[in-house]
């Protein structure tokens, strides 16, 4: 790996607070996030971790009665100044629970590149699909055949799905919600090669309290407990931080 | 702990209750449930035994194919004048819905603006009929000098529709997974790509339940047509200025009038209307139930 004071910054989050009428969410959040790196966000359920990332594609917008202070740079801009269609093709995002719409699996893929209107010729479309499957690593898995129901998946080709059709917009960041949570763990080591395989291409944010899996993929750990960040480190220094609330959540964890 | 040894020797402190008083009173709710089914079956059957015979015993060919008043002649008019009503008032009830209801949905919405439109829709369901048919007549009939026609019945009917078909349209967009929807956003999805291409589609089951749900409905009404769509003794010659016939006025004034004719009339009526309405409902249950 490269020294980390050469990597890009993609994204630099200054100072973010969101909060509720009736509650802080985020409380000062100042976090980088790294280019072609696994940036892992961790923390107990209810810090606050899931919000962040909604914060970075501005799908908090969908939530009125969230009130957002602070700066979010994506690519040196404001996300403010950029459209939320174009920053949401640029940094998608992969839910928690697998969520296929209830189309064919084709059409899933082709979802976002539909309803951002982009005309393509239908082999090209086919070619992008096709290829979005593949680096998901389903294409093989499904035989070619497309046209069957995206709902009709297993749990972890479903998830797997989902990646595929944040990927065919060609994001530039990946954001992951707990990817794994929800599968069992044949299905969850596909998706730890997966995001393995995806930073070579992406910038792979990713939310979890599996230490487990922030073992194996983490190029940059970050914890985040009630709303503020307490520590962050490369993927080594984290787990061997003398801070008593990492050591803390690493004993609570494991 | 007192608690945790009541639970460790086996439950003895606390007084269960004996299992002969529960199968008891579980007989009791079950027989009394029953019997309130029973006499609704009846009541129910009874009306429609009751229609479907007079009205079958005095059908007759002519008075399907012929148009005329409820004294001779045929309700063809009314047949076709209640299905034209009918379609009017989906035509101005069905579009406003979809959209108030897919206003009400969108978390973006002003929250106060929802509010009111769901406050008004709740009152609007349980204005009389004939208050909305007076309200029609003083404002469509005579302002807007629509006169007793096709428009001003559909608009009628449209007040009433419109709360009905919102709620319901409301619920089958409540009912697809919040995640889908945050999913579509997430995938650059604007307001429109995700009502067009996820709430609308996935919703159209119940959509169309709704749909005919209020159809149905509209399709019995009386009291507000009586004062908007007027009364036609042949078919409506125009949108405006010209009555229109339907078969709940057969119904109501056949009955009133002294001659035997007019009486198989309102029967017929009533059946036709029944039927219709019945056949309604059970394709908008098979089609609920095939989703």
């Amino acid at each position: 790996m490269e020294e980390k004071n050469k990597v890009e910054k993609i994204i630099e989050i200054g100072s973010l607070r969101v909060e509720t009428k009736s509650k802080v969410i985020l409380d000062g959040v100042d976090l980088n996030i790294f280019k072609n790196n696994v940036n892992t966000i961790v923390g107990p359920s209810g810090s606050g971790k899931s919000t962040l990332l909604k914060a970075l594609n501005r799908l908090l917008d969908l939530d009125q009665s969230m009130r957002i202070s602070g700066d979010i740079l994506f690519e040196k801009r404001n996300v403010r100044d950029i459209d939320p269609v174009e920053l949401r093709r640029q940094v998608g995002l992969v839910f928690q629970k697998p969520n296929p719409f209830p189309m064919s699996v084709y059409d899933n893929v082709a979802f976002g590149l539909r309803v951002q209107g982009v005309k393509l010729k239908k082999e090209d479309m086919d070619r992008l699909v096709s290829q979005a499957l593949g680096d998901a690593d389903l294409f093989e898995e499904l035989g070619g055949n497309l046209k069957q129901m995206g709902t009709s998946l297993s749990g972890g080709q479903q998830q797997r799905l989902c990646i595929a059709r944040a990927l065919v917009l060609g994001p530039k960041v990946l954001m992951f919600d707990e990817p794994t949570s929800a599968l069992d763990p044949i299905a969850k080591g596909k998706i730890v090669d997966l995001i393995r395989a995806l930073k070579q291409k992406f910038t792979v944010v990713l939310v979890t309290h599996d230490m487990g899996l922030t073992r194996k993929v983490s190029d940059y750990t970050n914890l985040i407990y009630e709303g503020k960040f307490i520590a962050k480190g490369t993927g080594a220094e984290f787990f061997e931080s003398e801070m008593e609330e990492v050591k803390e959540f690493l004993s609570e964890a494991d | 702990m007192k608690v945790i040894d009541s639970y460790l020797d086996g439950g003895k402190e606390i007084r269960w209750k004996s299992l002969g008083s529960r199968r008891i009173k579980d007989r009791v709710a079950f027989a009394l449930s029953y019997v309130v089914l029973g006499i609704m079956v009846i009541v129910l059957l009874s009306i429609f035994i009751y229609v479907l015979d007079s009205g079958a015993s005095h059908i007759a060919l002519k008075m399907l194919i012929t148009t005329g008043n409820t004294a001779t002649g045929g309700v063809l008019n009314a047949i076709v004048g209640t299905w034209e009503l009918v379609g009017m008032g989906l035509l101005f009830s069905l579009p406003p819905s979809i959209l108030g209801a897919l206003y009400v949905v969108n978390s973006r919405s002003n929250g106060t603006v929802s509010m009111v439109a769901r406050l008004f829709t709740d009152i609007l369901t349980s204005v009389p009929s004939i208050v909305i048919g007076f309200f029609a007549f003083i404002v469509l009939v005579q302002r807007l000098n629509m006169g007793y026609s096709l428009v001003a019945g559909g608009l009628a009917l449209a007040i009433m529709m419109l709360p009905y078909l919102m709620r319901i349209i409301e619920i089958s967009f409540r009912n697809i997974p919040k995640e889908q929807i945050e999913n579509a956003y997430a995938l650059g999805a604007d307001d429109i790509r995700v009502a067009s291409r996820i709430y609308l589609p996935q919703a159209k089951v119940g959509m169309l339940s709704g749909t005919l749900l209020a159809v149905s409905i509209a399709a019995g009404e009386t009291a507000q047509l009586l004062y908007s769509a007027g009364w036609n003794n042949g078919f409506a010659s125009g949108f405006l200025h010209s009555g229109v016939g339907y078969l709940t006025y057969v119904v109501w004034n056949g009955i009133n009038y002294p001659t035997t004719y007019s009486h198989y009339l309102a029967y017929v009526s009533a059946m036709i209307l029944i039927l219709s309405v019945t056949g309604l409902i059970a394709v908008s249950k098979y089609i609920g139930r095939r989703k």
